[in-house]
């Protein structure tokens, strides 16, 4: 005996089915190439003066100067030195709000990376090394400039770190995760 | 009827699966310290120690000696002092002190006096003898009134004690504008 057919309606049912899947899927993946053409790729540009929410601290710059290094200090470079305004957003105290493990702001002057900067009170010149909540400081992150360094234009990156209420390993709220959150170019002035 | 039969386990289990994901506690609610709270007068026992809230004053201005030189802090909130009586220790143990504002922030001890005279940073409580801590907190004014002394063995403390000193109603009566922290 023959195997009985499946009728013409079901038949025309799956191909249905199975072609609106492949319709949606094309439709899909056309919308997400409209999306990312629409989306700015470029990040916003951060001013001076203009607070810049990184996670767990706002960040406030206000200006950058270039300054000859301490007399007494072992490395002779100059020093690139970003005044800012520093508040703690959360509701505990903060250690090492700037960073590490991670810096939340990279400096490069023309190719070379700065490295990790020092971030110091400027009322008391003493390393910052807790930001308590309500209690917004004003500090002095402070790079050395490159050996040889013409002075010029610096850019910076300013990074933004992740709350997750509940993190892949333990469910626990954590701060996780850095991603670029504003570009800022500034030409350094020289100190008074 | 026998599509039903098939489909309504997954159903359940989906909505089983569900109810338990839905009302499972978190990990922070799950794992954190244990809390004995004591009004202010009385000593809160905790599985090591047991601490009594003694003193508390305010101060715009800190000194101190550290390595033989006079430091001095300024802030730009107020440093609050607070110091506590220690008894009942059952081990050595260094502790870690934090400020529960009225508004529910929580302040750690600043470590702008880190290394001050008689601060818990610098203290190790051992058993047999009767001490007293002190605590610097650095916060906003308004955070004072209200607020609970917090006090707990240093290091990660998952599911040990956490003993919360309630202070004398009101504020501080002794404010200072420039205080010497002494041994």
């Amino acid at each position: 005996m023959a195997p009985s057919q499946p009728s013409l309606i079901r038949r025309g049912a799956r191909r249905a089915l199975a072609a609106s899947g492949i319709t949606a899927a094309i439709l899909y993946s056309w919308w997400q190439a409209v999306e990312n053409a629409r989306t700015p790729q470029s990040l916003p540009q951060a001013e001076v003066g203009e607070p810049l929410v990184l996670g767990r601290v706002a960040l406030t710059p206000s200006s950058l100067q270039l300054r000859a290094p301490s007399p007494s200090s072992s490395d002779q470079r100059p020093l690139l030195v970003l005044s800012a305004k520093l508040e703690n957003i959360t509701g505990q105290t903060q250690a090492n709000p700037i960073g590490p493990p991670q810096s939340l702001i990279e400096a490069k002057a023309g190719k070379a990376d700065l490295g990790v900067p020092d971030v110091k009170l400027l009322r008391d010149g003493e390393f910052l090394k807790q930001l308590q909540p309500r209690m917004p400081e004003e500090v002095e992150i402070i790079w050395h400039a490159p050996q040889g360094w013409r002075a010029g234009e610096v850019a910076f990156t300013f990074f933004r770190q992740q709350f997750k209420l509940k993190d892949n390993l333990y469910g626990q709220a954590s701060w996780l995760g850095y991603s670029a959150a504003a570009h800022m170019a500034a030409t350094p002035e020289a100190a008074p | 009827m026998i599509r039903l039969r098939h489909v309504l386990p997954i159903v359940l289990g989906a909505c089983a699966l569900g109810a338990m994901m839905a009302t499972t506690p978190d990990f922070n609610s799950v794992f954190r310290p244990l809390r004995t709270t004591a009004p202010n007068g009385a000593a809160a026992h905790g599985r090591l120690l047991a601490v009594r809230f003694a003193d508390w004053q305010t101060a715009q201005q800190l000194s101190f000696e550290r390595y033989g030189a006079t430091v001095m802090r300024d802030t730009q909130g107020v440093f609050l002092v607070v110091e506590f009586d220690i008894s009942d220790v059952r081990e050595s143990v260094r502790l870690a002190a934090a400020w529960q504002g009225r508004s529910g922030r929580r302040y750690d001890q600043t470590k702008r006096v880190d290394d001050a005279p008689s601060t818990v940073d610098t203290r190790q409580f051992h058993p047999g003898l009767e001490d007293r801590g002190r605590a610097v907190f650095e916060l906003p004014p308004d955070e004072i009134e209200g607020g609970t002394l917090l006090l707990a063995r240093k290091g990660p403390n998952i599911l040990d004690s956490e003993l919360a000193l309630t202070p004398p109603a009101g504020s501080p009566a002794r404010h200072n504008k420039l205080l010497r922290l002494e041994p």
